[in-house]
């Protein structure tokens, strides 16, 4: 990192609503009768600090939105910036972009399954309660953390906010010997990947079936990361830059919050969405150890949403340490491709962590952005966890006493995986009962 | 970026970790390792001393002290106290403080304590907070008060004594 792509704005912290969500219930001869939901605010002054900025620093701007899914943001930005610009990417950095990609999925879901999701099943009210009765698991999981964020820092600088990718590839190519190092410490946690699979397999969740919408990106050929069309259980098949055409945001006037509808319908995008739709893409050695479990994927149980996480955790490391025996560094001189800025408009759709991240900019004749919209997953999600919420607590009884609700309201929550669900007890529970 | 400036002869394996962020106040853990690694009051009588700087390491600071006897990590704080101000806090005041959990705010507090519970702590573990106040400009670091106290901590944890003791409040 040098002084000058430092950036000369602060980004306030009230772009995203973080540590509290508020859940208002109206209960009326023992069923809902109206429920309001606020947990998330997306990243609306992220787009309009962009207006104006030179398309080389939108990259490190955008990685400031989310601290645990960064490249996620900067691979949505670069796509579409390159989309714009008409650019091209290189075969390698294609290929990296996919081991990038690999790190974060497994360091965001190796955090989120240990310190958020496990607690929950085994009845603790936080992962360091829990690491008392179950150190190795922990463990497990701070080491799989661990060789996400090394794969991330091998092209970033460093884990949270990287800054290594850049429009048309990134900064610097790492070294073979790097690599060489890296594969190694990848092979070694296959084991703690093929485990925590079977570990997760067999938390005891509700049984419990909804009717949802699953979407996800979609390719031929491989399990999408950075490119893809747009699909859903329903049968979409789209090219992204048609989001805006089957995809509304509309406002409720509960919360500052858009919510997303598909075809005016609430889906969902995320792991399990992800599972649902493309599971048989899935390599041989990660499908048998999913199906030595005996849980299938299609599954319309939200709490399968854990094990689908592990899936993706196993899947990246299998994928990274692919992507590592083949490595070779770039034929060109350096590891991108020099952009050749214009007027236009371009689309990124990557698969974050947590789902579908999509962007679209618009940038002038020197490459500064004109406009820009940011639609995160968990923004999308909001109706679908509204919905779930509405159809769970009436499932599990509205006439249990109020902690147990909020508690139940925030294992829904938490199976999203959204950004605010990193409070143990984020909710605010209002019931009005009659 | 995670820099670790490399260890010297054998000994009880002591490591100063600066934890924080590269940008704005929140830099001066990292800032304080910068200024640390030269002084030769700290690093020139053969012990086993490495540097490291953190961002934002989040549970992941636990890797980082794995190898380590005696950890001294430098991190800005928010403690109400003039700017610049120096504390020295041992490992019982740290797992005092509340530990509200969030992927998003796992700062050292919480990282210690998920440490303590797995029993993967070093023996001696200290933290020297930094006051940045309100946090919008960066503080200004007094070098030698920081090697003094780091030096203080890493003879105490030699001699038995509290890691902190005698260390002088500012």
């Amino acid at each position: 990192m040098t002084d000058r792509r430092r950036i000369d704005i602060r980004i306030p912290l009230l772009a995203r609503v973080e540590g509290e969500g508020a859940l208002d219930l109206s209960v009326r001869d023992g069923q809902i009768a109206d429920l309001k939901l606020r947990i998330f605010e997306p990243p609306r002054f992220f787009e309009k600090f962009l207006e104006g900025r030179p398309y080389q620093e939108v990259p490190d701007i955008v990685a400031r939105i989310c601290g645990i899914c960064p490249v996620a943001y900067q691979m949505s930005a670069c796509h579409a910036i390159e989309q714009a610009f008409g650019m091209a990417i290189s075969p390698w950095v294609r290929t990296m972009r996919r081991l990038y990609y690999c790190g974060e999925w497994i360091e965001s879901h190796a955090l989120h399954i240990h310190l958020l999701a496990a607690p929950d099943f085994f009845g603790f009210e936080s992962v360091t309660r829990m690491a008392e009765r179950y150190p190795d698991e922990v463990r497990r999981g701070l080491r799989l953390q661990a060789v996400g964020n090394r794969i991330v820092r091998l092209f970033g600088g460093r884990s949270v906010h990287p800054v290594g990718a850049r429009v048309g590839g990134f900064y610097h190519a790492p070294e073979p010997s790097t690599v060489a190092a890296l594969l190694q410490e990848l092979q070694a946690a296959l084991p703690d990947a093929e485990a925590l699979v079977r570990w997760v397999a067999a938390f005891d969740v509700p049984d419990d079936e909804q009717d949802f919408v699953s979407v996800a990106l979609k390719h031929s050929s491989e399990i999408a990361f950075n490119e893809g069309r747009l699909a859903s259980s329903d049968g979409l098949d789209i090219d992204i830059r048609e989001y805006q055409d089957h995809f509304k945001e509309s406002q409720v006037p509960h919360s500052t919050a858009l919510y997303s509808y598909l075809h005016g319908r609430p889906y969902l995008v995320g792991p399990l969405a992800r599972l649902n739709l493309n599971a048989e893409q899935l390599p041989e050695q990660v499908r048998d150890n999913l199906a030595a479990t005996g849980i299938r994927f299609p599954s319309r149980n939200m709490f399968h949403s854990a094990l689908a996480r592990a899936v993706e955790i196993h899947y990246a490391l299998v994928e990274a340490i692919r992507l590592c025996r083949e490595y070779e560094v770039p034929e060109q001189q350096q590891p991108y491709a020099e952009a050749a800025p214009r007027s236009g408009t371009g689309y990124g759709c990557t698969e974050a962590p947590r789902g579908i991240l999509w962007h679209r900019y618009e940038t002038d004749e020197e490459g500064r952005i004109v406009s820009a919209v940011i639609i995160p997953p968990t923004s999308q999600n909001q109706a679908r966890i509204e919905e779930d919420l509405h159809h769970s607590l009436q499932a599990f009884g509205l006439d249990e006493p109020d902690d147990a609700l909020r508690l139940r309201g925030e294992m829904v929550i938490r199976n999203y995986d959204p950004c605010i669900s990193c409070s143990v007890h984020f909710l605010r529970l209002k019931v009005d009962r009659e | 970026m995670n820099r670790n400036y490399g260890r010297q002869e054998a000994g009880p394996r002591i490591c100063v970790i600066g934890v924080g962020s590269p940008f704005g106040a929140d830099a001066v853990g990292m800032d304080a390792v910068d200024q640390l690694r030269s002084r030769s009051a700290l690093c020139g009588c053969g012990r086993n001393l490495s540097f490291q700087q953190l961002d934002r390491p989040g549970p992941a600071l636990l890797e980082e002290l794995r190898d380590s006897d005696v950890a001294v990590i430098i991190d800005a704080m928010q403690a109400g106290l003039p700017p610049g101000t120096v504390r020295c806090i041992e490992l019982g005041e740290l797992l005092e403080r509340p530990t509200k959990l969030s992927v998003h705010d796992f700062g050292v507090a919480q990282a210690v304590a998920l440490g303590q519970a797995l029993g993967d702590l070093p023996s001696i573990l200290v933290l020297v907070g930094i006051e940045i106040g309100e946090g919008h400009t960066p503080v200004p670091l007094e070098v030698q008060e920081l090697e003094e106290i780091v030096d203080r901590v890493i003879r105490n944890a030699a001699d038995g004594r509290n890691a902190c003791a005698g260390v002088r409040a500012r």
